[in-house]
């Protein structure tokens, strides 16, 4: 995928930032975090829908990021990717381990239905997404609202089930139908 | 509206590539995430279709909205960054399974896939947080997976393709002043199942290495190793 000179120096000095740190360079940790915190905060912040509770999984992170950052492979991700992950992950586990149940919730099923509309502006304004929402957006409606909500909102399985009110082997059915067309139409590309 | 179950599927395991983006998802949790962590260590070809997922879905991450976090939580991070004391003593502990001990030879490489979480054990729970680390030596075909639960204390190491030895497989736990500390003989095949002693708990963080070596059977842990570990890895935590 094209990549423009400008994103391709970014994303190589911060492949280069999270090398310094792996070597134990705190200012270049400084550096990561000045450049990537407020980015990381809204995936905590999408998932847990909580402001104190996002900033302590932004911290766990933090702290995950500056422990791990020797094995950052930039092979195998790009550094934003790989970063974002791992707030994503760190969101997930304390959403889970908070003990709160995902309740049915007409505005997030709402919410869902607004990123939907937004579709063609999202294939109009970002680079490198092109392919994933042409794929998405040739699924069942169904199908694309599991997996987009699962990775918007940290749902596991049980979670959709019960947010969906649908009973979990049919969103099963539906996620992995999804992801088996999902990978079909990317490969053809 | 049809509904679109298909019941033959429900319970069945997926298939890799399936398996591969509930991973990536996030879609699994307790035991079952436990597992495909796993399969990610020990089986290259699925990490592969991991990464291949992850880079699938990679755009997604570009509709996060930015949002500034308070300034308050730079300082918190940086708190921590220092976090991995330690203090010295080895305790004593008790020996939590050893396996029959025959006679055999060690061959030329070794993998121990760790994990390190609560998931493993409590599947109702969900997991807090998840370690994971690949350790290399020199015995063939051997994987070990330890999972430990912060919130009970509890490891669990499930061993394959231990070669028979005279000796005992031995795991140690090192912290950063670098002195092994014993959490007692393993068994040669199958699940152990221990509760790590309070001193020790501590050491289990991203900071630590796990290692492996071979000692002279024992009911109690060894105070140092008898020769070179014969595998060793870092935990991370994930």
């Amino acid at each position: 995928m094209p990549q423009t000179n400008e994103t391709d120096r970014a994303r190589a000095q911060l492949s280069d930032l999270i090398g310094q740190a792996a070597g134990g360079d705190r200012l270049a940790f400084q550096d990561i975090y000045n450049l990537t915190s407020a980015k990381l905060f809204g995936v905590c912040l999408r998932i847990l829908n909580d402001r104190q509770a996002s900033e302590d999984a932004l911290q766990d992170a933090y702290v995950k990021i500056w422990r791990n950052a020797r094995r950052f492979d930039a092979r195998r991700a790009s550094p934003i990717t790989w970063l974002a992950t791992i707030a994503r992950n760190t969101a997930i586990d304390r959403k889970r381990s908070g003990g709160n149940r995902v309740m049915v919730s007409d505005d997030a099923i709402k919410h869902m239905a607004a990123d939907e509309q937004s579709a063609l502006e999202r294939l109009e304004k970002q680079e490198g997404a092109d392919i994933l929402n042409k794929c998405l957006d040739s699924l069942e409606a169904r199908q694309r609202n599991v997996i987009r909500t699962a990775f918007f909102e940290g749902h596991s399985y049980n979670e959709l089930a019960q947010k969906l009110g649908t009973p979990l082997g049919t969103v099963k059915s539906w996620v992995r139908r999804g992801l088996k067309r999902l990978k079909d139409c990317m490969d053809d590309g | 509206m049809v509904e679109e179950t298909d019941p033959r599927k429900d319970g069945e395991a997926p298939d890799d590539v399936t398996l591969a983006a509930e991973l990536v998802l996030g879609l699994l949790d307790g035991e079952e995430k436990a597992v495909a962590l796993r399969k990610q260590l020990s089986d290259p070809e699925f990490a592969r279709i991991v990464d291949d997922w992850n880079q699938r879905v990679d755009p997604m991450f570009q509709e996060f909205q930015e949002v500034e976090p308070a300034s308050s939580v730079w300082a918190g991070i940086e708190s921590r960054l220092d976090g991995g004391s330690s203090d010295g003593a080895v305790v004593q502990m008790k020996r939590w399974r050893t396996g029959a001990i025959v006679s055999g030879a060690l061959a030329a490489c070794l993998a121990l896939a760790l994990i390190v979480g609560p998931g493993t054990f409590a599947p109702t729970s969900e997991p807090q947080s998840v370690a994971v680390a690949q350790l290399t030596g020199d015995i063939e075909g051997l994987v070990l997976a330890v999972s430990y639960n912060p919130e009970t204390a509890e490891m669990r190491v499930d061993v394959n393709g231990m070669p028979e030895t005279e000796t005992a497989p031995e795991l140690w736990i090192v912290g950063s002043d670098g002195i092994p500390r014993s959490l007692g003989q393993i068994g040669r095949d199958g699940i152990s199942q221990m509760t790590v002693p309070s001193d020790h708990r501590e050491l289990i963080n991203s900071t630590a290495t796990l290692q492996l070596s071979m000692e002279p059977p024992s009911e109690t842990p060894h105070a140092k190793q008898t020769g070179e570990p014969v595998a060793s890895g870092k935990i991370t935590i994930i």
